[in-house]
């Protein structure tokens, strides 16, 4: 992506050059070129700082993206030495993509010897928990120093998760991101 | 003592666990502490109750705690009251659970062993209740 942005910038400084007149003395051809190398090499500082400050914000604040790709891996037999049903990890992955936001907190997913399935996000004792049961039911909760804030039981195929309750635990999560200070990240 | 005194509500009882296995402990990425989680409490078709060991009993008869580990695996230790675990809802029981009978030169800490013991059958949110009640003493 840098290289890119810097390509651009060189292109788009040759543009305003000037073409040296033909009786110019030499000395103005080497100021000329010392010109271009400083504004060549400020753009790229500028493109440099602007790719470490996007690395930067994404280690901070990490997309959707990466949390969901991070609870996925939770879920891969290498890491949790359990195969699971496709059906499990189908529902497992359409509730993470619901729940997950950018700048959550991290969901700590673990496969536990039974084949559940358990998400747990945890911020300063207020913690937010999906968990699914190789037979198709779960539990969305959250509590809040040991006192509950909500618990939805539910079961994929007769009575699956709806909407609202999804999003409020969305919200939950959403707020406690601003709270993370040390983020758990493979 | 003997271990099978009846245990009381200020006791407190240690519980080890896997600090390498993720289904075990959790991280607050808020305080940066650790926690246990379900996957710590996993109870096998043959088991009545999860096992753990009375302190009082590991300190009378001048026992380590460090004997309640199980290297290389079952290398991190957590601690919780006797009160909160009976106080969930469904409770838990803590029974007096020393075995063998009598002095084990192998196993000395399995004098101080006891067992966590749902009074109903549990469901994952009963086992996650019991969690909480725990806190980490040692990850290594």
């Amino acid at each position: 992506m840098s290289t890119a942005y810097a390509v651009s910038s060189f292109a788009s400084i040759s543009l305003f050059q000037q073409p040296s007149a033909p009786n110019a003395p030499e000395g103005s051809v080497v100021l000329n070129l010392l010109g271009v190398t400083a504004m060549a090499a400020s753009v790229t500082r500028a493109a440099l700082q602007d790719w470490h400050r996007g690395r930067y914000a994404s280690f901070c604040e990490p997309s959707r993206e990466r949390l969901v790709e991070h609870a996925l891996r939770g879920l891969d037999p290498m890491t949790s030495g359990v195969l699971l049903p496709s059906s499990q990890v189908e529902q497992a992955v359409l509730l993470f993509r619901d729940l997950i936001a950018d700048a959550q907190p991290t969901p700590q997913v673990a496969v536990g010897e039974d084949g559940s399935v358990e998400a747990l996000w945890l911020v300063n004792g207020t913690e937010v928990v999906l968990s699914l049961e190789p037979d198709g039911s779960g539990v969305l909760a959250a509590s809040d120093d040991g006192d509950d804030l909500f618990e939805y039981e539910f079961e994929e195929r007769t009575d699956p998760l709806d909407r609202a309750k999804i999003a409020e635990a969305r919200h939950l999560l959403n707020g406690l991101g601003e709270s993370v200070a040390h983020r758990v990240f493979a | 003592m003997l271990g099978d005194e009846p245990v009381d509500a200020d006791e407190v009882i240690l519980r080890r666990f896997n600090p390498d296995d993720d289904s075990h402990v959790v991280r607050d990425e808020g305080t940066g502490d650790y926690r246990l989680r379900s996957g710590a409490f996993y109870l096998r078709p043959d088991e009545t109750g999860h096992s753990s060991h009375r302190r009082r009993v590991l300190d009378e008869n001048q026992l380590s705690v460090d004997l309640v580990k199980n290297p290389p695996t079952y290398t991190g230790l957590a601690e919780a009251r006797v009160e909160p675990i009976r106080c969930c809802e469904p409770s838990w029981e803590v029974r007096p659970d020393p075995w063998p009978t009598g002095y084990n030169p192998t196993h000395p800490e399995d004098v101080a062993h006891s067992l966590i013991v749902p009074t109903t059958l549990p469901k994952r949110t009963h086992v996650r209740r019991l969690a909480k009640c725990f806190a980490v003493l040692s990850m290594t």
